[in-house]
């Protein structure tokens, strides 16, 4: 059986998003996008969504070997700098096939009750344990 | 003009090459929190199928996002939907390019459906996909 079930919750996240942090992003990307630079108070929508993904793949221990297949992404307000955003993740697809898993995470983050992006990523990671 | 008329099916959108670099992985693993070792450990990376280090996917999706960032300012942030495949790795030194093609125009409300994705130097297919957006401006 998968390591995940549908419905699997894993913990609510909070996300700080400080200046620093998205001067950081935005130097990894190579972005030179005017929307993030200059007087620009918008964090970048991947951002949060690089860091919501990142925050859940070290809370559920994606193990070795997994890859990431598809991602889709609905995007619908921006957060400021400085703010504090809350992000949650839930199974909603797990199956598995020769020796992988296929699980799909419907992820959302908000910002002071405001639905910022919302996503499902599709990830293929070695199977868990056989159903005895 | 609206941006039907700016968009018109068959446009493409600004692309941009990259070369990917062990650096720009390192770089990225730190700023997204994922370490997932395939990417930016290559004794690890020699042990699996790719035999070498790969980008993150999330990685050639910001060279996309950019791209529509650019293209469209707030309006993709604020209104954009985006649906991926990742189709094949992207190794460290490779070529990656970001494109976009506008597919669909709805004349009525403006939206445009465009086809996207990543390609390596050899024009195999990393990333493909379909962006969505109803420019305002």
């Amino acid at each position: 059986m998968p390591r995940f079930s549908v419905g699997y919750r894993p913990p609510a996240q909070r996300i700080h998003v400080d200046s620093e942090r998205v001067r950081q992003y935005l130097a990894a990307v190579g972005s030179e996008s005017p929307l993030y630079h200059g007087d620009s108070n918008v964090t970048p929508s991947l951002a949060i969504a690089a860091w919501v993904l990142g925050g859940l793949i070290e809370e559920i221990g994606l193990p070795s070997g997994s890859v990431h297949v598809s991602q889709e992404f609905s995007f619908m307000d921006t957060a400021p700098l400085d703010s504090t955003l809350d992000a949650t993740a839930e199974v909603v697809q797990a199956t598995s096939r020769a020796g992988m898993d296929v699980v799909v995470f419907e992820i959302n983050a908000v910002h002071e009750g405001r639905a910022i992006l919302s996503g499902r990523s599709m990830l293929l990671m070695p199977a868990g344990e056989e159903e005895e | 003009m609206n941006a039907t008329k700016r968009w018109p099916v068959g446009a493409d959108l600004p692309s941009k090459s990259r070369t990917v670099t062990q650096e720009m992985l390192r770089n990225y693993a730190a700023a997204s929190g994922d370490h997932n070792p395939i990417h930016i450990d290559p004794d690890f990376a020699a042990t699996t199928p790719f035999e070498r280090p790969i980008a993150h996917g999330m990685l050639l999706l910001a060279y996309i996002m950019e791209m529509l960032t650019t293209t469209f300012g707030a309006d993709w942030i604020t209104s954009g939907q985006l649906k991926v495949r990742f189709r094949n790795p992207a190794f460290v030194d490779g070529s990656v390019t970001a494109w976009g093609t506008v597919k669909k125009v709805d004349s009525t409300s403006g939206s445009l459906q465009i086809a996207v994705g990543c390609r390596d130097e050899d024009g195999n297919d990393l990333v493909t996909g379909t962006a969505q957006i109803e420019p305002r401006t």
